[in-house]
């Protein structure tokens, strides 16, 4: 009973701490009654959409993350090493157990080294994701869902609509074969408009989520005798623009870059952004950036999993 | 039947890293086995397909391209698999915490995990994974514009693997991408194209 009573407490106080879900979500409410203010030494990315909506971004590491990055994975490093004996000792007795009671001894555990040794993906050092919950301002009559998200400054990488949620909980579809990166300066309000959703190409059987999607509207369109919509039909128009109640600080559009593969972190579902007019096409699987013409570096991704001999 | 003959390959540590990472970072060469496919048997590809068999190609398939070596069918095939496994899932939780930590604190890492994976596992179960893996391969070698092919479950077991929540042996893994290799750079096929 005090154990249900525990996690009971537990669970409330999780949902009890909304600011967890969405830290760095700025709302037009706070910032009218002045509980928020619009920092010029923060970044910041403004993204609409015509119905609710969430993504995540990966920051580029830059000096400082590479600093904390390797000051953490040097302390890790050190308590693994420190740790290494005591675990030997206790394979040991695992061992004389397992001889005692003629079992499969376990296997013994290999020494921490540099080439081995690992902590978190540097990549995932920044993260920051939006949505659906903690919006900005909205207008349900109008259709319009507006985010906006303080960010450290730095360059940005789409990651996809991806829902993250403290403690892992992560959803969604990764565009990890080809995505777009943006630069987010400081005291800047960095204006994505509705890119994401609008600018990629409306492409039929892009992947196996919209084949199927368009086999079941086919199907759906047959039985009914009616025309099914072409692809992009009920796209909304590329727009940007943000409320007068962000006029404080300047506003710049995005300027989105064509980016390669990126891993699969979170082991999510995988597809990649749809060709950009002007910004990102394909070759098989390398991702040609439009701006320059010229291929992004395409090395072959590698798996990070734990080997399993 | 793994006799393989060493290679290196270049920059593949850092694959993942984003554009500037990339630029900074040094390559790094690392010991990539590339077996010999003469030591390799092409498994049994023929059958006749009954509607039964049809209705499960979405689960039984393999993947061929025309005009592509081995080499170059195993490097897209490992890189398929390897996003197809994803990162995170088989790691020992220390990355997506850490992760987590670095960017919501401690008390958040540790309430979100004590009730989010319990949630995550109850609803994302073995099955769900599996089907995952199938769509990520399709996805991926579609982008790679290998083309899909059926097969029966019986013939497909012979040079392919199913995973959910657990990774497979890494010899049994290897062995069988190294047939899929075989398969996806050998006679084009006679039976229907799939498609994505």
């Amino acid at each position: 009973m005090r154990i249900v009573t525990k996690l009971l407490a537990t669970a409330a106080f999780a949902l009890a701490m909304p600011a967890l879900a969405a830290p760095e979500a700025v709302e037009e409410k706070n910032i009218v009654a002045g509980k928020q203010k619009l920092d010029p030494a923060s970044g910041y990315i403004f993204v609409q959409a015509n119905y609710r909506t969430f993504g995540t971004f990966l920051r580029v590491p830059d000096d400082s993350t590479r600093a904390e990055h390797k000051k953490d994975w040097d302390e890790a490093f050190a308590k693994a090493q420190k740790k290494y004996p005591g675990k030997i000792k206790d394979w040991e007795a695992a061992v004389q157990v397992a001889k005692q009671t003629k079992k499969q001894p376990p296997e013994r555990p290999v020494e921490p080294t540099p080439e081995n040794f690992s902590i978190d993906p540097i990549e995932l050092r920044d993260t920051v994701s939006f949505g659906p919950m903690f919006i900005y301002s909205k207008d349900e009559a109008a259709g319009r869902f507006n985010y906006l998200t303080a960010v450290k400054p730095g360059t940005y990488i789409y990651y996809g609509p991806v829902l993250m949620q403290p403690g892992g909980i992560t959803g969604g579809i990764c565009f990890c074969m080809g995505t777009v990166r943006f630069e987010v300066r400081p005291g800047v309000i960095t204006d994505l408009g509705n890119f994401l959703i609008a600018a990629p190409d409306a492409v039929k059987d892009w992947d196996v989520a919209s084949a199927d999607a368009w086999r079941r509207a086919e199907e759906k369109a047959a039985k009914k005798g009616e025309p099914v919509e072409a692809p992009g039909a009920g796209r909304p128009k590329l727009a940007y623009g943000v409320p007068d109640s962000l006029k404080a600080l300047p506003t710049v559009q995005a300027e989105f870059h064509a980016h390669g593969k990126l891993n699969n972190y979170y082991a999510l579902m995988f597809t990649r952004i749809p060709p950009i007019p002007g910004v990102l096409a394909y070759r098989r699987d390398t991702v040609i950036d439009l701006r320059t013409g010229q291929d992004v570096p395409n090395p072959v991704i590698k798996t990070q999993v734990k080997i399993k001999r | 039947m793994r006799s393989v003959s060493l290679v290196t390959a270049l920059a593949v540590a850092c694959a993942s890293m984003p554009v500037t990472a990339q630029e900074q970072a040094a390559p790094l060469v690392v010991p990539y086995e590339l077996p010999d496919p003469a030591t390799l048997t092409m498994p049994k590809l023929d059958f006749t397909p009954t509607p039964a068999d049809e209705a499960d190609f979405d689960k039984y398939f393999y993947f061929h391209r025309e005009g592509t070596g081995f080499a170059e069918a195993y490097t897209d095939i490992r890189e398929c698999d390897a996003l197809a496994s994803g990162s995170s899932i088989y790691l020992d939780g220390s990355a997506a915490m850490a992760g987590a930590m670095a960017n919501y604190g401690v008390l958040a890492a540790g309430i979100g995990s004590a009730v989010g994976s319990l949630i995550a596992d109850a609803i994302f179960g073995s099955a769900a994974r599996r089907q995952q893996r199938r769509i990520n391969l399709r996805n991926c070698m579609h982008f790679k514009d290998y083309q899909r092919y059926g097969i029966t479950g019986e013939l497909w077991k012979d040079f392919n693997f199913e995973e959910g929540h657990g990774r497979k042996k890494e010899g049994e893994r290897d062995d069988a991408l190294e047939l899929q290799a075989l398969v996806a750079s050998g006679p084009k096929p006679k039976t229907k194209e799939l498609g994505l």
